[in-house]
C-alpha cells in the first residue's frame, strides 16, 4: 500500500496569503498519483487544499491508521512554516500567530505518528518559508524515542528553503517543487540506469540545483536502507515508460531487509556522526558487519553503499570540514575491499571514487579561494595556535595526499584530468611558497599521504615541489633525530609531545615516539628517485641507530581492516643496513605488491589516506615515474 | 550519481570552513596547554599563600561571615589573561611560543592575584582600622607600627602564629636592612611589643577555647 498526503496552503486567517502553495500540492499529487511514476494508492491518498489544523490532522489520523499496514507514505507540504521555541511548525490555514503548539503541525506530531504507523519507507517533503530550522529538530528527532529504534521504518526528508529564508514562489510555483518536479517527471535526468529513485537521491539534486541557481540551502536528511528505491519511478530508465512502478519494484533483489534491520540503530548513529564526531573506524565498523552479513548478495552489498553513500554524502555537506564528503566516501569504498572482485560491488566502488574525486575538487577550489582571501586560511582559529604546532604539518600531508589522490581517480584522459592536475599542482605551490616551514616529520601518520603526494608529483612533472617538500621532511628528519610521534598517541599527551620536541629532550613521552616508523623510509625512497642520493647520504649518520619498517602485503582485501594480518614487516635499521639511499631496496627483499586493477589500486590508496597507519608503497618502489615535463601547464590550457 | 552532486557547500555552517581541523586532537592540546598555565599559576599561588590557607568553593557569587562582623564581605573576581599568537609564528613552527606564551600568561596571573590579594587585604585593614601610614617613616618604624597594628593569633596549643610580613618592591630588602642594623634598645622594644602581643593573643584563644562546654575534654 502505498499513500500520498498531499496539503498546500494559499490562504491564512492570520498570515500573509500565498499564491502558489495549492498549486504545487496539486502538481506533485498529480504527478506522483501517475501509475508509472508515483503509483500511490487512489482510494488512500488524500490532497489537501488549504485545510485547517483539525482537518490535516484528521485526514493524517485516517491515512495513517485507519487501513491496513503501509508500505511507502510520502508526505507533502507547500505553505508558510514558523520555528518557535526550537521547533519546527508547518502551518495550516488556522494557524494562530501565538500556540503554534496546539495550533499548527509540528515536525515532531508527524515523526511521532509515522513512527507510531511504522511505514517501511516514509518521505516528507516539505516546501515552506524557514523550512531551514527543521535542521535543529533533526538533532532530537534522532532520540529513540522518535526514531531509530529497533524495527523503525526508513525516514527521508527534504526540505527547501532555509531558516532564515523564503521558500522563493515563482509564476510557476515554488523553486523548490519545480526542481523536484522536473526530477520527478523526467525533465531533470538524474541517470538513466536505476530503476527507480530514493527521495534522499532526489533531493540531493534538488539541493544542487538550489544552491546553484536560487541560493537556497535545502535539507536533505534520512537513511532508507530498505528494500528497493521506492519513492518514485525514473521515467529515463528502461524503454517501457508506461511501466507501473510496483512492477519495478517487484524486480529488485530483496533479501538484506532483515540483515539492515537489525542494525538500523548502528546505522542511523554512524549517520548522526558523519557532519560531527567524524571518527572513520567506528563508521567502518558499523558498515563492515552489514556488508559481512550480505556476504552472499553482492548485488545487495552494492545497493545498500549506494544509499548509504547518498544519504551520508549529502549529510557530511553539512560538516564544516570542506573534506568531510570526501572522507566519508572513502571511508566507504574501503570497506568494500573484501567484496571488489564481484562485479556490482567494483561497478559501485567506481561509481563512488568518481563522486570521492568530485567532493576533493570541490573542496580544492574553495580552499583556493579562500587562500586568495587569506594566506593563513590552512591555520586553526579561536585561539588554537600551539594546536597547530601539531596539527598544521598533519593538515599539510592529508591536503597534499588527498589532492594528489584526486589526480589518480582523474587519469591522464579522463573528463577532469586538467582540473585535477590544476587543482592539486596549483595548492602544492602555494604550499611549498607559504606554509614549507610547517613541512615536517611530526608524526608516523604523514607517511601514507606523503607517499602517495611525492610519487604523484613526480609522476605530474612537478619534480620540483617534490624536491622541495622532500628535503623539508629530510632537514627535519635530520634535526630531531628521527623522533615523530605514533600513530596512537594519546590526544592528551601532543601537547607533551610538542614539549619534548621543543626542548629536544622525548623523556618524558617515550612510549609515544613511533619506532619503527614508515615516514622515514617514504623520505628516503622519494629523495632517492629525486636523484638527492649525494645529499641525503652526507647527513644519514645524524640518525645512526635509526630503526624503520615497511609493512608489504598483497592481502588487499584486508587493507581497510583496522589490522592487516598476511603481509611482512621488513625492517631496516641507520648505520646497520643502511648507509646511503641506495642501500634501502625492499624490492631486494621481497617483490613489492601491487594491485590487481585500477579500482583495486585507488581504493587501496583511498583507505591508506583514511587509515594512515598503511602506506601503499607500489607508488614509491616500481618503475620510477617522473615526468620530466610540468604537466600543469598543459592542463592549465585545456583546463 | 554524478560528481557534481559532492560539492562542498561553503554558505551550509554558518561557521568558517576547515581542511582537516582534527578537532578532537586541538581540544586536547589545549587543554594541555591551560593545564600547564594553571599550574603554573597554582604553584605562584602555593608559594605565597600556604596550601592550608587556600579555601576552594564550587560556586560563586558573594561571602559573608555571619557572626563575625570583623570579616569583609566581597564579591567573586575573575583574573583574566591574553597573549596573542602571531599566525606567522604557528607557520613558522616557533616551539619556543610554546614557553612564551605560557610565561606570559602566568606572569599575567600572578601580577592580577598580587594585586587582588594586596587589595583585598588594604581594604579590610583600612576598613578595620588596621591600616598605618607610612609617609615619613623609617623601614625600622614602618616595621615596628605594622606590629604594633596587626593583631596576633594563638593555635589551640597556644603557640603563637606570627604573621608573615611581605613588602612591595624592595621594602622588604630595607625592613631586613633594618632590623639587622637596630639598635639593642629598638630590639628590646620589638621583643616588649611581641611579647605584648602574644599574652594578648594567648588569652584571646583561651577565651575561645572557654566558649566550648568541654574543649580538649
Amino acid at each position: 500500500m502505498r499513500v500520498l498526503l498531499a496539503i498546500g496552503i494559499n490562504d491564512y486567517d492570520h498570515e500573509n496569503p500565498l499564491t502558489g502553495a495549492e498549486g504545487d500540492a496539486e502538481r506533485v499529487f498529480k504527478a506522483l498519483m501517475r501509475p508509472e511514476i508515483g503509483d500511490y494508492d487512489t482510494d488512500r491518498s488524500r490532497l489537501l487544499l488549504s485545510p485547517t489544523v483539525a482537518a490535516v490532522r484528521a485526514t493524517l489520523q485516517e491515512v495513517l491508521f485507519a487501513y491496513g499496514p503501509i508500505d511507502t507514505f510520502t508526505f507533502f507540504f507547500a505553505g508558510h512554516g514558523a520555528v518557535e521555541a526550537g521547533s519546527f511548525y508547518m502551518l495550516p490555514k488556522d494557524s494562530p500567530p501565538r500556540g503554534l503548539s496546539i495550533g499548527a503541525l509540528s515536525l515532531a506530531d508527524l515523526f511521532r505518528a509515522i513512527n507510531e504507523a511504522a511505514p517501511t519507507q516514509s518521505n516528507i517533503i516539505i516546501d515552506a518559508c524557514q523550512a531551514g530550522g527543521l535542521i535543529a529538530d533533526l538533532g532530537v528527532l534522532l532520540k529513540p524515542d522518535l526514531i531509530g529504534n529497533s524495527g523503525t521504518p526508513g525516514v527521508t526528508l527534504v526540505a527547501t528553503a532555509a531558516q532564515d529564508q523564503a521558500a522563493s514562489e515563482t509564476g510557476a510555483g515554488g523553486l523548490g517543487t519545480n526542481a523536484l518536479l522536473d526530477v520527478i517527471e523526467g525533465r531533470d535526468v538524474l541517470n538513466e540506469t536505476a530503476a527507480a529513485f530514493d527521495l534522499v537521491e532526489i533531493g540531493r539534486r534538488v539541493s544542487t540545483r538550489l544552491r546553484a541557481e536560487a541560493n537556497q540551502t535545502p535539507v536533505v536528511w534520512g537513511l532508507n536502507l530498505y528494500g528497493p528505491p521506492r519513492f518514485c519511478r525514473n521515467l529515463r530508465a528502461g524503454s517501457d515508460t508506461s511501466r507501473p512502478l510496483h512492477e519495478v519494484l517487484h524486480a529488485w533483489p530483496a533479501g538484506s531487509d532483515v540483515q539492515i534491520r537489525e542494525r538500523f540503530n548502528d546505522l542511523w548513529r554512524v549517520y548522526a556522526s558523519v557532519n560531527d564526531d567524524w571518527m572513520p573506524r567506528r563508521f567502518a565498523n558499523v558498515v563492515d558487519r552489514l556488508l559481512a552479513s550480505l556476504a552472499a548478495d553482492a548485488q545487495a552489498q552494492a545497493a545498500v553503499v549506494e544509499r548509504l553513500a547518498a544519504a551520508c554524502l549529502e549529510r557530511a555537506r553539512l560538516s564544516n570540514d570542506a573534506f568531510r564528503p570526501a572522507q566519508v566516501g572513502a571511508t566507504l569504498v574501503a570497506c568494500l575491499l573484501p567484496y571488489l572482485t564481484a562485479g556490482p560491488v567494483a561497478q559501485q566502488a567506481a561509481a563512488l571514487i568518481e563522486e570521492i574525486g568530485g567532493g576533493l575538487l570541490a573542496a580544492g577550489h574553495e580552499m583556493s579561494a579562500a587562500l586568495d582571501v587569506d594566506r593563513y586560511a590552512l591555520l586553526t582559529r579561536d585561539g588554537a595556535g600551539i594546536s597547530d604546532l601539531f596539527l598544521l604539518p598533519l593538515r599539510l600531508a592529508n591536503i597534499l595526499g588527498w589532492l594528489a589522490a584526486a589526480t589518480m581517480i582523474f587519469p591522464e584522459g579522463a573528463d577532469r584530468h586538467e582540473e585535477a592536475v590544476f587543482v592539486f599542482g596549483g595548492l602544492t605551490d602555494r604550499i611549498v611558497e607559504h606554509y614549507s616551514t610547517s613541512i615536517l616529520a611530526i608524526s608516523e601518520v604523514q607517511a601514507a599521504p606523503f607517499a602517495i603526494a611525492l610519487s604523484q608529483a613526480m609522476a605530474l612533472g612537478l619534480a620540483g615541489q617534490a624536491e622541495v617538500l622532500t628535503s623539508a621532511l629530510f632537514a627535519d628528519l635530520m634535526a630531531r633525530k628521527a623522533h615523530m610521534a605514533a600513530d596512537d598517541i594519546p590526544p592528551a599527551s601532543l601537547f607533551a609531545f610538542l614539549d619534548a620536541r621543543a626542548k629536544g629532550d622525548y623523556s618524558a613521552v617515550q612510549s609515544f615516539v613511533a619506532r619503527p616508523e614508515e615516514l622515514t623510509p617514504v623520505v628516503l625512497l622519494a629523495g632517492a628517485r629525486l636523484g638527492l642520493d649525494d645529499v641525503f647520504d652526507a647527513s644519514l649518520w645524524e640518525i645512526d641507530g635509526h630503526a624503520f619498517n615497511i609493512y608489504l602485503t598483497e592481502a588487499w582485501a584486508q587493507f581497510g581492516a583496522e589490522q592487516m594480518t598476511e603481509g611482512q614487516n621488513l625492517m631496516w635499521t641507520i648505520g646497520e643496513t643502511v648507509f646511503v639511499l641506495k642501500d634501502l631496496d625492499p624490492a631486494s627483499a621481497m617483490p613489492v605488491p601491487a594491485p590487481p586493477d585500477q579500482i583495486t589500486r585507488l581504493v587501496v590508496v583511498l583507505a591508506a589516506l583514511t587509515y594512515p597507519d598503511r602506506t601503499p608503497w607500489f607508488l614509491l618502489t616500481g618503475p620510477a615515474e617522473i615526468d620530466a615535463q610540468d604537466k600543469r601547464k598543459a592542463a592549465l590550457v585545456a583546463y | 550519481m554524478s560528481s557534481s552532486q559532492l560539492q562542498a557547500s561553503p554558505e551550509t555552517p554558518a561557521q568558517r570552513r576547515t581542511y582537516f581541523a582534527f578537532e578532537a586532537y586541538a581540544a586536547a592540546i589545549q587543554e594541555a596547554f591551560v593545564t600547564r598555565v594553571r599550574e603554573e599559576a597554582e604553584a605562584f599561588v602555593t608559594s605565597i599563600l600556604p596550601p592550608e590557607n587556600v579555601q576552594r568553593f564550587h560556586h560563586g557569587g558573594g561571602w559573608q561571615h555571619p557572626g563575625n562582623d570583623d570579616v569583609q564581605g566581597s564579591g567573586m573576581v575573575e583574573h583574566i589573561a591574553e597573549h596573542e599568537t602571531p599566525l606567522e609564528d604557528v607557520v613558522r613552527h616557533e616551539l619556543a611560543m610554546i614557553d612564551r606564551s605560557v610565561d606570559v600568561l602566568s606572569l599575567q596571573m600572578q601580577k592580577q592575584f598580587m594585586q587582588m590579594l594586596f587589595g583585598t587585604v588594604g581594604k579590610a585593614a583600612e576598613s578595620a582600622g588596621n591600616s598605618i601610614d607610612a609617609s615619613g617613616l623609617s623601614p625600622l618604624e614602618l616595621f615596628i607600627a605594622g606590629l604594633e597594628t596587626v593583631e596576633i593569633s594563638a593555635n589551640p596549643d597556644f603557640s603563637v602564629r606570627w604573621p608573615q610580613f611581605v613588602g612591595g618592591g624592595d621594602m622588604a630588602g630595607r625592613v631586613d636592612a633594618a632590623l639587622r642594623a637596630a639598635s639593642k634598645e629598638d630590639l628590646a622594644r620589638i621583643e616588649a611589643i611581641q611579647a605584648a602581643k602574644a599574652k594578648v593573643a594567648i588569652e584571646r584563644e583561651r577565651e575561645r577555647q572557654a566558649r566550648f562546654k568541654h574543649y580538649g575534654a
